[in-house]
């Protein structure tokens, strides 16, 4: 019958298409970083954090999250990448390498020329690491990390 | 939907999806402190409650009645729990442990003005410690224990559900009380 | 066994513990009601026996606080009204023609990298989103948590609040 025929050649298209890397992926990693301001002096949940703060709250106690701002990088192996945060701080992104469905990354935090912390870590594609918490206003800072 | 016992059972063995949902909308919670009780641990005891679910409603044909419905699920749960218990299921699990390592995922109440550094030590304290001796508990006697404690089984039923006799829950129950009293001794005042 | 000074009636506390659970005897309620004003130790035991219980039934809300069985009912019904929509149509996929326009709907989905895109691995069993190989800083205290869910990990760290800051740990995992 034709039309299985057809539905045979273009099952066939799709498998090879899927065993196919993908191009995009190879270069640059696109990261996303949230930095939210948690705190417990107000009733507040920013809308454009939806879907996030019910994550967070499975760990975390606060009554107010706040999106402060949002940053993209896109960065090469070996290129860093920084982000100013509030209360003098800078968050640095440096993808180091894959592994399997990994990126790995050092992120490290500077306030005045002094390093606050750095973490070496393997993220997951399209996963999200949340680093917290820097005391800041009346409240903590909470950075969401996305790989993109 | 407020369906009587007989009516819940009559729709669930016409495979009533609605009545499917009802019954694990009343007694999830029960079944998932049976579980935990017994296997100590939170995720397979979320396994237990979805398979113990699946496995009332396949074999609810055969329930005659004779006892309550939620006696049935007891030992469903009871069964599955120390079957898991005996198979010592190993799965590779990525597990991070945090620095001050927490054995029944609390969450922390992080940041709170009111944090009491010393209270929440202590309180966890004497968590780690009775988590600790209720694992060391035979699974007979803890098993017995959660029963009794958790969902105020008489003798009478915890017997009927674990097939053994009334003077035998009567003692593993003590035993068990026995255990925990010993190993939390130098806690008493703060409990 | 043992008996107290002044008062024959020996302490027994297996029967105690039945008489906490409503469990004993007449005869046996008798004997330790007319024992208990005398007995410290076993008045003592009793209120043991309630603490260890309290202590049993908080300790089980705390982990069925965080367990999210709605969830899982969740994951049940959706799994079980999976199966039956699979089982449902299965015979009208015999046909020719209706097997012909899924497929290439697939495809075309397959060629602007939708399911590469929307292929995520399911919640339960997924590793951690994040693996910590080392952390270093001037900070006083690391947590790494895992959120139950969607396993994203989160790291969070206090800062060192004092002026030279030189309190360095690094850690490796």
């Amino acid at each position: 019958m034709p039309f299985r025929k057809f539905s045979m050649v273009l099952l066939l298209a799709a498998a090879v298409m899927l065993l196919l890397p993908p191009a995009w992926a190879a270069a640059q990693v696109n990261i996303g970083i949230k930095t939210i301001l948690a705190s417990n002096d107000q009733q507040y949940e920013d809308p454009q954090l939806k879907g996030i703060i019910d994550e967070l709250q499975t760990v975390f106690r606060f009554t107010a999250y706040r999106l402060l701002k949002q940053d993209h990088l896109s960065l090469g192996t070996g290129e860093t990448g920084n982000v100013n945060l509030p209360g003098g701080r800078i968050l640095s992104v440096t993808p180091t390498g894959n592994r399997g469905d990994r990126t790995q990354m050092a992120l490290q935090i500077t306030k005045q020329n002094r390093q606050i912390f750095e973490t070496h870590i393997e993220l997951l594609k399209r996963g999200t690491i949340t680093v917290g918490g820097p005391r800041h206003a009346n409240g903590y800072l909470l950075l969401n990390i996305t790989s993109k | 939907m407020a369906w009587d016992e007989p009516t819940l059972v009559a729709l669930l063995k016409q495979g009533h999806e609605g009545a499917f949902e009802e019954l694990m909308q009343r007694y999830r919670q029960k079944v998932y402190l049976i579980a935990y009780g017994i296997t100590l641990d939170p995720e397979e005891s979320r396994d237990i409650v979805q398979e113990g679910f699946l496995k009332a409603f396949q074999n609810i044909s055969r329930f005659e009645g004779r006892a309550r419905l939620v006696t049935w699920l007891h030992r469903i749960t009871v069964n599955q729990s120390l079957n898991w218990q005996r198979r010592w299921k190993r799965r590779l699990r990525w597990h991070h442990r945090p620095i001050e390592s927490e054995e029944d995922g609390e969450s922390i109440q992080l940041g709170t003005d009111e944090y009491q550094a010393e209270v929440l030590h202590q309180r966890r304290e004497i968590d780690q410690a009775y988590h600790k001796a209720l694992k060391q508990l035979p699974d007979d006697a803890r098993t017995i224990y959660v029963l009794k404690e958790t969902e105020g089984l008489s003798y009478a039923e915890i017997a009927r559900i674990l097939n053994i006799k009334k003077g035998t829950v009567s003692s593993r129950l003590f035993y068990a009380r026995q255990r925990l009293q010993k190993a939390l001794k130098s806690y008493r005042e703060s409990i | 066994m043992k008996t107290t000074p002044g008062n024959p009636t020996r302490c027994d506390h297996e029967q105690l513990s039945r008489y906490h659970d409503g469990e004993a005897t007449s005869q046996e309620i008798r004997r330790i009601e007319a024992h208990l004003p005398h007995c410290p130790d076993c008045r003592n035991m009793l209120a043991d026996f309630d603490r260890l219980g309290h202590l049993m039934r908080s300790h089980g809300e705390r982990a069925l606080a965080a367990a999210d069985t709605s969830a899982v009912m969740q994951r049940l019904l959706t799994r079980r009204q999976q199966r039956r929509e699979a089982f449902a149509g299965w015979r009208n996929w015999f046909k020719p023609a209706r097997l012909f326009l899924p497929v290439t709907v697939t495809v075309l989905a397959l060629a602007i990298y939708i399911i590469p895109q929307s292929f995520k691995i399911e919640p339960h069993g997924q590793a951690p989103s994040a693996i910590i190989n080392s952390f270093t800083g001037s900070v006083t205290s690391v947590m790494l948590f895992e959120t139950p869910n969607t396993h994203q990990t989160i790291i969070w760290f206090k800062e060192d609040s004092t002026a030279k800051g030189e309190n360095d740990a690094l850690q490796k995992i």
